[in-house]
């Protein structure tokens, strides 16, 4: 699978990315700080795409990010995959959207987002949603927020980590499950790079 | 013909209470709006369900307002089976305004030919350690479209808030259609929330293996929703769950093959 760095949303408020799938691609996106909305449409049957996104925000900053996976011909997938982690003040707004035409029958559509929460004073909305009209189709979505297990912290500690070490260990596995997908090691550092953890 | 009504029930402090509710409707000859509200306060360390099975006919506008205010340590669950009318628009809700309050939605919606079930649920969680549930079962048949609209906000105020929500939907046939329009709005940095969605049709091989076991394709359809209701099913009163079960075999029969 061929993978794709994009710039989604920077400098310019609510703006749109849209691409059409003609070929498998994995779509990492490399997000503003504002609004930004990418979409991805299915107009080519037997394509497969992932849309891969992370972000770590500090002290203040904020996101909103809306991704849409349309399909509207047969056969197509796509899998969408947001990671974030909000530290003290930080804000994040999330809408996924899959939606699947009637003609798009044997489409089969995932979306994960994940959230930790380490900081204190945050807000995070989360909405996944699905648009069906089709029948013999695979669809679902999960969304998770939630702080890091303490017994994980505690075990860390009991081997000689501190409590930021350990924190930051946990991050970093959170993030390289999703990292590991991308296939492109270029672009992996660059996101890496970027997370800053 | 419209129908208007207005519940009120408030479970005193310890008190537990079951309020279950069938709802039937002859057809008229133009469309009908049925607009209830229903409140209900549940006292510290309450218990209290409410029960609705709701089969009005295909005519019914069923425009609903359930919500309840759930004070500490009680608990409220609305169990919400929506088989009837034309469009229904109902999100039973709880306030969780007590400490150690517990909320719960389980709901079926069957939205079968010419029907919109546009059902769903609210948690509020106002108050710390409060936790909530949802689980929202849907099938959609001969045309017709179910949708799931829920919200789970919590308060900056609200601390260890854990919430969950499972929504699965089933899709019988091309013509159907099914939505999940859920929401979070999380304001607090110590929740804990879990929200999951899947919308699949029956597999081919179940029904297959169903079928050679001498089934006949109804029936092995019957049962697999029978099957996949079952969760929900089960809290009903008996009586109400054989009801309930009679009733989708008798809307399944002839809807299939």
């Amino acid at each position: 699978m061929r993978t794709e760095y994009i710039k989604v949303g920077v400098g310019k408020v609510g703006s749109n990315t849209v691409v059409h799938v003609e070929q498998d691609t994995q779509f990492v996106l490399d997000l503003g700080d504002q609004d930004c909305s990418f979409s991805v449409i299915f107009q080519k049957s037997g394509v497969k795409a992932e849309i891969i996104g992370v972000y770590n925000l500090s002290g203040g900053q904020k996101i909103k990010l809306e991704t849409f996976a349309v399909h509207k011909v047969p056969h197509t997938q796509c899998f969408t995959y947001i990671k974030g982690v909000l530290m003290d003040n930080s804000e994040s707004d999330y809408k996924g959207k899959i939606i699947i035409e009637k003609n798009a029958q044997q489409t089969n559509s995932f979306l994960e987002d994940n959230v930790v929460v380490i900081g204190q004073n945050t807000r995070n909305i989360s909405q996944p949603i699905l648009e069906i009209d089709a029948d013999d189709v695979k669809a679902s979505h999960s969304a998770t927020t939630g702080r890091i297990n303490p017994d994980e912290i505690f075990y860390l500690e009991s081997r000689g980590l501190s409590e930021e070490e350990s924190q930051n260990l946990i991050v970093e596995g959170f993030f390289a499950s999703l990292l590991g997908r991308i296939e492109d090691e270029r672009i992996r550092d660059k996101v890496k790079e970027k997370l800053n953890v | 013909m419209g129908q208007f009504e207005r519940t009120l029930i408030i479970a005193e402090k310890g008190s537990y209470a079951h309020y279950v509710e069938g709802c039937t409707a002859p057809v008229y000859y133009a469309d009908a709006l049925h607009s209830a509200v229903v409140e209900v306060i549940v006292k510290p360390e309450a218990r209290f369900r409410y029960t609705t099975i709701q089969n009005w006919s295909g005519d019914v506008y069923n425009l609903v307002t359930k919500r309840a205010r759930v004070e500490e340590n009680a608990v409220m669950e609305w169990v919400d089976g929506n088989l009837g009318s034309k469009l229904t628009m109902k999100y039973p809700a709880c306030f969780l305004v007590g400490e150690g309050a517990h909320g719960e939605v389980l709901s079926i919606a069957y939205a079968n030919q010419k029907q919109h079930q546009d059902a769903g649920a609210k948690m509020v969680h106002i108050a710390s350690n409060t936790s909530s549930i949802i689980v929202s079962k849907s099938i959609s048949l001969n045309g017709g479209r179910s949708s799931y609209r829920g919200l789970v906000s919590v308060s900056s105020r609200a601390k260890n808030v854990k919430s969950r929500v499972e929504c699965d939907a089933l899709i019988l046939d091309e013509r159907s259609a099914s939505d999940t329009f859920p929401v979070m709005d999380i304001n607090e940095s110590s929740a804990n929330i879990e929200h999951e969605a899947t919308v699949s049709k029956i597999g081919e091989e179940k029904l297959f293996y169903l079928m050679s076991r001498g089934l006949t394709e109804a029936e092995a359809m019957g049962l697999m929703v029978s099957g996949f209701i079952e969760p929900i099913v089960k809290e009903l009163p008996l009586e109400y769950a054989v009801e309930l079960n009679r009733l989708i075999e008798l809307e399944m029969e002839g809807s299939v093959g």
